[in-house]
């Protein structure tokens, strides 16, 4: 059960940074103007729901043990 | 899990307010690079660059005086207020209660909790300005101090209300909430930075080749210098430097992160706030003034400050939502931080309810734009305002005791009103007003003389009021 817990909070990790990792990217190709803004904002808009999504199932828990001392 | 569930309701609600924070409720270095990070990364900043382009700053003023001066409040925290919260691990408002008395705190916590609630007004207002674009309501322009239409204040409404409630159920739900949304913010605020430059370049038709070529733009297009908008004060180094510097003054140097850094491990935790400072009062600061002067190239008239279009133009719904948040996290603390001092008042009424109140409160006063268009004067003020009590902190906690006085004397007299603090704060409050009204010297940099003024002050009263309730 453990182990369960421990991979799908590593999944939700990797799919967290990953998901701010692309912005940054997307946001770095529209400055170097290989992008179209239109498509950068869809972009962002999909990292968004994706980062609180996979974020919120590690950070809440992880804020939740930090605060139980 | 029963238990445990019961175990943190309990804690939820008791939060240490009249007692040290014990051991076993201490947070680790971790919570506070967070906190800070998300607290500093706020709507707010959305204000604040573009207001700096308003007042006419150069790039080398910009860049530079940010640097100096966020540097200045990071030590401002690790030096000043760190230490003492490590040390008492008390609140602000129960650490002054015994430097000064129950009567003369009550005073201080209505001006501590009244200014708390406007500044988390003016992030309501931030957070308010996002949902224009999708209502399409009129919205307040840079002159503008008082609310312009039905769907704005039904706006404000909203959105505080929802801010109140989170705020009411606690620092740690507010740590929490914060913790998730702060590494999305800042690389927004990023996004925000890289995509205005990149409209510049496509504007401007400029070549960027290396940093020279960068920094060339940023001097020539971006951070202009020259003379401000109307109704705004010019902005050199010095200003920015001490804008910074003092933009903060409260919680630092004025000592009310006492009631945060009082959950430190370490006193040296407190480093945790360049976290807050470079990636919100630089990083986002200048990114935000990057909008703001695009919105200016490519309409001079165009001089309104609203966070929620600029952001909306630079990154859709996604700029939208990072308003949101970024008002919304910031606005908890400060919410949180007045409940706080309101509670001190009323020690009897539960954390909650007073929450809930500065909530409103705040709510009432983000309807006025004016506080967050005059956001870099009203925050000098606020500074300026409660930094003599930190002075009488610090000299309270470090030098009276060594000069053969009493310290925490009101508790140790048993007084209600510790007259030398009392008249430290009033008589430093009237010099700095003097010197803004009559000397010339601008409400910016006064509060540096005025921390000076303060602790001189209270030593040499306390001498002599000491002195006075000894003999009778």
């Amino acid at each position: 059960m453990s182990l369960k817990t421990n991979k799908y909070r590593f999944f939700s990790q990797v799919v967290s940074w990953v998901s701010l990792t692309i912005l940054v990217v997307f946001a770095g190709l529209y400055l170097s103007g290989a992008a179209k803004l239109e498509n950068v904002k869809a972009v962002f808009w999909v990292v968004t729901i994706v980062w609180f999504i996979s974020a919120g199932l590690w950070m809440w828990r992880n804020n939740s043990n930090s605060s139980n001392g | 899990m029963v238990g445990e569930g019961r175990e943190n309701k309990k804690r939820r609600t008791d939060e240490f307010e009249r007692q040290p924070v014990p051991t076993s409720a201490l947070l680790g270095f971790k919570s506070f690079i967070g906190m800070y990070a998300g607290e500093h990364c706020a709507g707010t900043e959305l204000m604040i660059g573009p207001l700096f382009v308003a007042a006419g700053v150069s790039a080398f003023d910009a860049v530079v005086g940010l640097i100096v001066g966020n540097a200045l409040a990071v030590l401002s925290w690790m030096f000043l207020c760190a230490p003492i919260a490590t040390r008492s691990r008390l609140t602000l408002y129960y650490q002054l209660e015994k430097v000064c008395g129950k009567k003369l705190v009550t005073i201080y916590n209505c001006a501590n909790g009244v200014m708390f609630c406007f500044l988390a007004g003016a992030m309501i207002t931030v957070s308010a300005t996002a949902l224009g674009v999708w209502f399409n309501f009129q919205m307040p322009g840079l002159n503008d101090l008082y609310p312009n239409s039905v769907g704005w204040v039904l706006a404000v409404l909203v959105v505080g209300s929802l801010i109140a409630i989170v705020a009411a159920y606690g620092y740690q739900t507010v740590a929490k909430f914060a913790g998730v949304a702060a590494p999305w913010m800042l690389v927004v605020f990023l996004a925000f930075g890289l995509i205005g430059l990149r409209n510049f370049i496509n504007a401007t038709g400029a070549e960027i080749k290396s940093a020279g070529d960068l920094w060339h733009l940023a001097e020539t297009h971006i951070w202009k210098g020259g003379h401000p908008q109307p109704g705004q004060v010019k902005f050199t180094f010095w200003h920015v430097t001490f804008f910074a510097w003092f933009c903060n003054m409260a919680m630092h140097i004025g000592m009310s992160d006492l009631s945060v850094l009082r959950f430190a491990r370490k006193s040296w935790y407190s480093v945790a706030s360049a976290a807050g400072m470079y990636l919100g009062h630089f990083m986002a600061w200048l990114c935000a003034s990057i909008l703001y002067a695009h919105q200016l190239y490519l309409n001079p008239q165009d001089i309104d400050v609203l966070p929620g279009p600029l952001a909306y133009k630079a990154a859709g719904i996604t700029g939208l939502l990072c308003v949101i948040i970024a008002g919304w996290t910031t606005a908890n603390p400060t919410i949180y931080r007045s409940g706080l001092a309101f509670q001190a008042i009323m020690p009897k009424k539960s954390r909650f309810a007073v929450t809930l109140f500065a909530g409103g409160v705040a709510t009432a006063a983000g309807m006025f734009p004016a506080i967050a268009m005059k956001l870099l004067g009203f925050v000098a003020l606020y500074g300026m305002l409660l930094m003599p009590m930190g002075a009488v902190i610090f000299v309270d906690f470090w030098l009276i005791k060594k000069l053969g006085m009493k310290n925490n004397f009101a508790e140790f007299s048993n007084k209600s009103f510790n007259w030398a603090a009392g008249l430290t704060w009033f008589v430093t409050l009237a010099i700095c007003w003097w010197l803004v009204q009559k000397a010339g010297v601008q409400i910016f940099f006064v509060s540096l003389p005025g921390w000076f003024i303060a602790a001189v002050l209270y030593l040499f009263l306390s001498y002599f009021y000491q002195r006075y309730v000894f003999k009778n």
